[in-house]
């Protein structure tokens, strides 16, 4: 090879090795920029996070639904096993079935009355929706999860998601035809809620872990093991008055809490608005 | 041809990438705890870098991060920095590192781990103002880096033997 020659691929090599470099700076740097912009201007990376999620969300579900599928599988399994006692069992379930709706009728009625005399003023919207969990992350970090649902065009961001058992977290984002749940236990989760017995104001912190905690509690006196949790309505982002779990521990100071939700059988989940 | 091919190959580390981070994420703590769902993106990214370091460049590891973020909705940008700062601190040292075989890759491994884990632990605390170091992280890290030989493995069965670098 020619002096000449070589000496220019040595220039350019050390140029390329110079360009990466940089660029592996700038990237750094832009990353960071972007973890300050969603910090600092969550509505604006929402925007762009929308067309990634909506190119990723197919993909996900289609690989959230094999894992239901092996799921599943390992019940039908199961369940072809215990026929004849699934049998007795759905007999018996008819009749609480009937039971149960029928408890319901008569105090609906009986509510309906007692509200007219009282000339009640309801602090839930009647609006509520449901929704499917496509796909969850919880992690030591996150703990959020991929809901859909036929109405999901009427669900706004921070609507509250709860189901039967109590309060989940609420709505982070919207996009085409999903939603991003920040569950309770999130990190990122921050929820005023009191104590059932003696109204005492705190706010439940996620800790990314299956427990949250309660912080700004100004006295733990009053509070005992067992003791039920719900929200305070403060802050006019959730209701009064929902379930979130009890006081499972308290040391020096620090109250953790066990929800109601049981986050590993967590499908389905309703959308309050 | 082998321009094609060249092209072809580099886009296989993010299609590869992604594909593993979405199958990671089907696992949403049901079948198994979450603990046990391990940083595929951190590993992806180390095996590229040290086995094809001419298929993966800064833009690859950016957008590999980004992937990661979008799949575990976890703040965008999050795990593509710890990725770049742990790419940035580690792939200047492949060559002392390869010459000694697997195991030494698999030992520095758990450096470049540390790296990935301790600056997503510090954007943790800027970003949500409070410290998030418990059990589930450690036992995250060991699960981790325990199988990493296994997606090594697995990795490993994609040979490129007709790769030209388009690189100098």
């Amino acid at each position: 090879m020619y002096p000449e020659k070589a000496n220019r691929m040595l220039i350019v090599k050390q140029v390329m090795i110079l360009v990466s470099k940089i660029s592996l700076i700038l990237l750094i740097v832009l990353s960071g920029l972007i973890i300050s912009v969603n910090k600092f201007f969550p509505n604006f990376v929402d925007k762009y996070k929308i067309v990634f999620e909506n190119i990723l969300y197919p993909v996900t579900e289609i690989f959230g639904s094999a894992e239901k599928s092996v799921d599943g599988a390992a019940h039908a399994v199961g369940n072809i096993l215990y026929a004849n006692t699934i049998a007795g069992q759905k007999k018996e379930l008819e009749r609480e079935n009937y039971k149960a709706r029928l408890e319901l009728y008569l105090m609906q009625q009986e509510m309906a009355a007692l509200k007219k005399k009282l000339n009640f003023i309801p602090q839930y919207s009647n609006n509520f929706y449901t929704a499917r969990i496509v796909s969850r992350t919880p992690g030591p970090i996150v703990n959020a999860a991929y809901i859909k649902s036929p109405d999901i065009d009427k669900i706004e961001k921070d609507n509250v998601v709860l189901n039967e058992d109590g309060l989940v977290g609420q709505i982070e984002s919207i996009s085409g035809g999903i939603a991003s749940v920040i569950m309770l236990t999130d990190k990122r989760s921050s929820i005023p809620v009191k104590s059932k017995n003696f109204g005492k104001r705190a706010i439940l912190v996620g800790t990314g872990g299956n427990y949250p905690r309660l912080d700004y509690i100004t006295s733990t006196n009053k509070l005992s093991v067992g003791e039920e949790i719900l929200t305070s309505g403060d802050g006019g982002i959730f209701p009064a008055d929902i379930p979130v779990g009890y006081v499972k521990d308290m040391d020096k100071g620090q109250v953790t809490i066990e929800t109601y939700v049981d986050w590993s059988a967590l499908d389905y989940v309703f959308i309050l608005k | 041809m082998y321009l094609f091919l060249n092209k072809f190959y580099q886009l296989v580390p993010i299609v590869l990438s992604s594909l593993l981070i979405l199958i990671s994420a089907a696992n949403d703590g049901t079948l198994i705890h979450y603990s046990f769902s391990p940083a595929i993106a951190a590993i992806c990214v180390f095996y590229w870098v040290f086995t094809y370091p001419d298929l993966i460049g800064s833009l690859t590891v950016f957008f590999v991060g980004l992937i990661s973020d979008v799949v575990f909705i976890q703040p965008l940008g999050m795990d593509s920095f710890a990725l770049l700062v742990a790419y940035l601190l580690t792939s200047n040292q492949r060559e002392d590192v390869i010459k000694y075989g697997f195991f030494v890759v698999w030992g520095f491994f758990a450096y470049f781990l540390f790296i990935f884990f301790a600056v997503k632990m510090m954007i943790s605390y800027i970003y949500l103002s409070d410290i998030f170091f418990d059990f589930d992280i450690i036992v995250q890290y060991m699960f981790t880096f325990l199988i990493y030989p296994v997606v090594h493995r697995l990795l490993g069965l994609i040979r490129f033997k007709k790769i030209i670098s388009l690189r100098i």
